[in-house]
């Protein structure tokens, strides 16, 4: 068929560019649906239960902000709060080093490799409720290994798990143990870094250490920007090894003293033990508030030490 | 008769027919029977020996009621979270174990089926077969709601064979407190304790297992119309009752503490021969017979100053509000609350329904005539007095009472302030 160049043909409904947008959101649709049903839903609906007394058994009620009202007067939330942060600022960089070391000697190494790195990340596989168990018999007191091993050197352990001043650390030596998942980033950023740079140091003259200053740090700073701020987060919602620690000793949830009494075991203490639903979707949201904002600080501080590469 | 008229008689006469013949379906269906058929769900906190006898009664209450499927939820951990939420969610069991700490909360949300009209219906139930004390528990406000599942006092289990050792006597049932300290502090060596207590897996602040020294002190931790906890949970007589608890752990080390019990990580400490004593439940008895060559006897709890004093620890059975299935789930609560079933639970805990327990020649069993014994002395259980027991009193008691252990506050002191923010919160709650 030939178009004459006066009339111009009829523009057909499917265009091109009508066709790829709707191929599109076909594509994108289990998706999307999946996301609105069940991300932006609840999500929505947890904002709506915020400002409502609920306990589950009857309807919700609107109360306005009241449950915000009633955070800001909680002792227990600034306390749980404040029991998150000190564990966030120790474990958090102990969990990185521990991380980083382990990949350095993954990309170091020349034989085995692949043996020790199923080995360093098999602890993430074990359900926590089992590394939980684990610990608590790892730090007993009397019988445990850890103290056993102190014992030899003179030194009498501490009461760990029991003792209000130490249960907070136990964890933290506990979270240590499983830091499979970011190892295995750093160890992808670590193959990233071309081995020419190295070379070119050598020849100059750098040592070990100026060539893991000069190079391999600046190099791997977007990994390590990435793996710090997913273990903020992670850190900031610690629930399961301190629910089974605090709990299976016949204690209280953040036990001893509530000094292991995680924001996120508040939350589920409010939610599951008192039934208020209500109040623990506001305590939901102002965590939320509070993850935002310490990722949005780690973002600014990154611009001064994340290097992307020219 | 005009067409139109012919017309709307024949349509009438089909609508007749077709509503007789509706009526007939429906009316001729058979009725489900006042046993009820189906499928009936029961929850429990038991777990491991404790399922023996809710295997054996369901195996005994299928055969003789074909129609009903009992199908067994056992939640040993957090049972009552999970059934809240079941319940939220409305996927909870049809019958469904309750605590005694819970029986009032869960009367007040509507949560269980009163029983009355099951009690007197098609498939009624004789409650004089219980004992009224003990079926009381079942019932607020003169309704009942639950059924009793087994209940016990606290025991004081001794190691005869520790005793002989020392050279003293057993505990009789004229012991007092001191008695019981003084023989303590004689079974007391190095790595050995004279007594566990309360109960006998490591919380030393379980409030039920400290209640009945309270009793025995005279003490209550609310007032009787359950308002007020200022002046009753801080009042001198129950300051110096817990004050002589707190000293078997810190003055007199007579008893191990939570960290000297956790540390042998779940083992038994009375039947391995840790402690010579051990002040818990009667539900372990039957475990305890089961050790060969394990020689112990039990007595009641010594009197304090104010005489003898006990508590029980009371389980029951319910039937959800929700559930689909009642008349069935009645069958099955009442075969093993007062029948045949209720015989098999019976072999492993107190149970409430008179004839059995008669038959069992309990009050001449040398274990067991001690525990029956000391029912007389049995006293309220302050859960009872209001349904925020929980939230309101245990927590601030729990809290404070883990700070005179571990930061070794004034047991005055604790208790004070227990007693004010339990005040705060059961005006604020009551005001609601």
């Amino acid at each position: 068929m030939t178009a004459t160049a006066s009339i111009a043909p009829p523009k057909p409904f499917w265009t091109a560019r009508r066709r790829e947008t709707l191929t599109f959101y076909l594509v994108i649709a289990p998706w999307l649906i999946g996301f609105v049903l069940f991300t932006v839903g609840p999500v929505a609906y947890s904002l709506y239960i915020s400002f409502t007394d609920w306990n589950m058994l009857r309807d919700p009620a609107w109360v306005g902000l009241d449950n915000y009202r009633t955070l800001l007067k909680d002792p227990d939330i600034g306390h749980s709060l404040w029991v998150t942060t000190k564990y966030t600022i120790v474990s958090v960089p102990l969990r990185l080093v521990v991380a980083l070391f382990l990949a350095i000697l993954l990309n170091e190494a020349t034989m085995l490799v692949g043996f020790f790195r199923t080995a360093f990340y098999l602890p993430g596989v074990v359900a926590s409720v089992a590394v939980a168990v684990l610990w608590q018999w790892l730090l007993n007191p009397r019988f445990g290994p850890f103290n056993k091993m102190l014992a030899v050197f003179g030194i009498t352990g501490p009461r760990w798990f029991n003792d209000p001043d130490w249960a907070l650390w136990g964890l933290v030596i506990m979270s240590t143990w499983n830091v499979g998942g970011e190892m295995l980033i750093f160890l992808a950023g670590l193959k990233g870094i071309p081995g020419i740079l190295y070379e070119a140091a050598e020849i100059d003259g750098a040592n070990r250490l100026q060539r893991f200053i000069r190079i391999t740090l600046p190099m791997l700073s977007p990994t390590i920007f990435f793996n710090l701020v997913m273990s903020v987060i992670g850190s900031f919602q610690t629930f399961d090894g301190a629910f089974v620690i605090s709990t299976a000793r016949a204690g209280d949830l953040g036990s001893p003293l509530k000094s292991t009494l995680f924001y996120m075991l508040y939350l589920y203490k409010s939610a599951f033990t008192w039934l208020k639903m209500g109040y623990a979707a506001a305590m939901a949201w102002l965590l939320f508030l509070v993850i935002v904002t310490i990722t949005f600080l780690i973002n600014r501080w990154s611009r001064r030490w994340v290097f992307y590469g020219s | 008769m005009s067409t139109t008229n012919k017309r709307l008689f024949a349509l009438s006469v089909m609508v007749i027919a077709l509503s007789l013949l509706a009526n007939t379906v429906i009316f001729s269906t058979p009725r489900a029977t006042a046993q009820g058929s189906g499928v009936v769900r029961i929850g429990s906190w038991d777990s491991g020996a404790a399922l023996e006898p809710f295997n054996n009664a369901i195996k005994s209450f299928e055969e003789k009621y074909p129609d009903i499927d009992v199908q067994l939820e056992s939640v040993p951990q957090e049972y009552g979270t999970k059934l809240l939420a079941q319940i939220a969610a409305g996927t909870a069991p049809d019958v469904i174990q309750v605590g005694d700490g819970d029986v009032a909360r869960y009367v007040r949300e509507g949560i269980v089926e009163p029983l009355d009209p099951y009690i007197n219906g098609d498939n009624p139930l004789d409650m004089s077969v219980f004992y009224p004390g003990v079926a009381s528990f079942g019932q607020v406000g003169g309704v009942t709601y639950f059924l009793t599942k087994d209940y016990s006092p606290l025991v004081l289990y001794y190691n005869k064979d520790m005793f002989d050792e020392a050279g003293l006597e057993y505990p009789n049932e004229n012991w007092t407190w001191d008695d019981l300290l003084n023989a303590a502090q004689k079974l007391t060596t190095k790595d050995r304790w004279g007594i566990q207590l309360p109960g006998h897996w490591g919380d030393w602040l379980w409030h039920r297992g400290i209640q009945p020294i309270l009793v025995q002190n005279g003490a209550t931790m609310i007032s009787e119309d359950g308002l007020t906890v200022q002046g009753y949970l801080n009042s001198e007589a129950t300051v110096a009752a817990l004050q002589w608890y707190v000293d078997l752990f810190k003055k007199y080390k007579v008893a191990p503490t939570r960290d000297d019990v956790d540390a042998y990580a779940g083992a038994n400490l009375f039947t391995s021969g840790v402690v010579a004593m051990q002040w818990t439940g009667r539900w372990p008895l039957k475990d305890y017979k089961a050790v060969e060559g394990f020689n112990f006897g039990t007595a009641g709890l010594p009197a304090g100053p104010a005489g003898k004093g006990n508590v029980l620890c009371w389980a029951g059975f319910a039937i959800n509000a929700d559930s689909k299935n009642k008349e069935a789930a009645w069958t099955f609560l009442k075969y093993i609350a007062a029948e045949d079933g209720a015989k098999e639970f019976a072999n492993y805990a107190l149970t409430a329904v008179r004839p059995i327990a008669e038959a069992q020649g309990l009050t001449t069993d040398p274990y067991d005539a001690p525990i029956m014994e000391d029912l007389a002395n049995v006293a309220q259980i302050p859960e009872f007095l209001t349904p925020y027991f929980n939230e309101c009193v245990l927590e601030p008691f729990r809290q404070n009472l883990e700070k005179v252990f571990l930061e070794d506050k004034p047991v005055q002191q604790a208790m004070d302030d227990a007693a004010a923010a339990g005040q705060a919160c059961l005006d604020e709650k009551n005001a609601q």
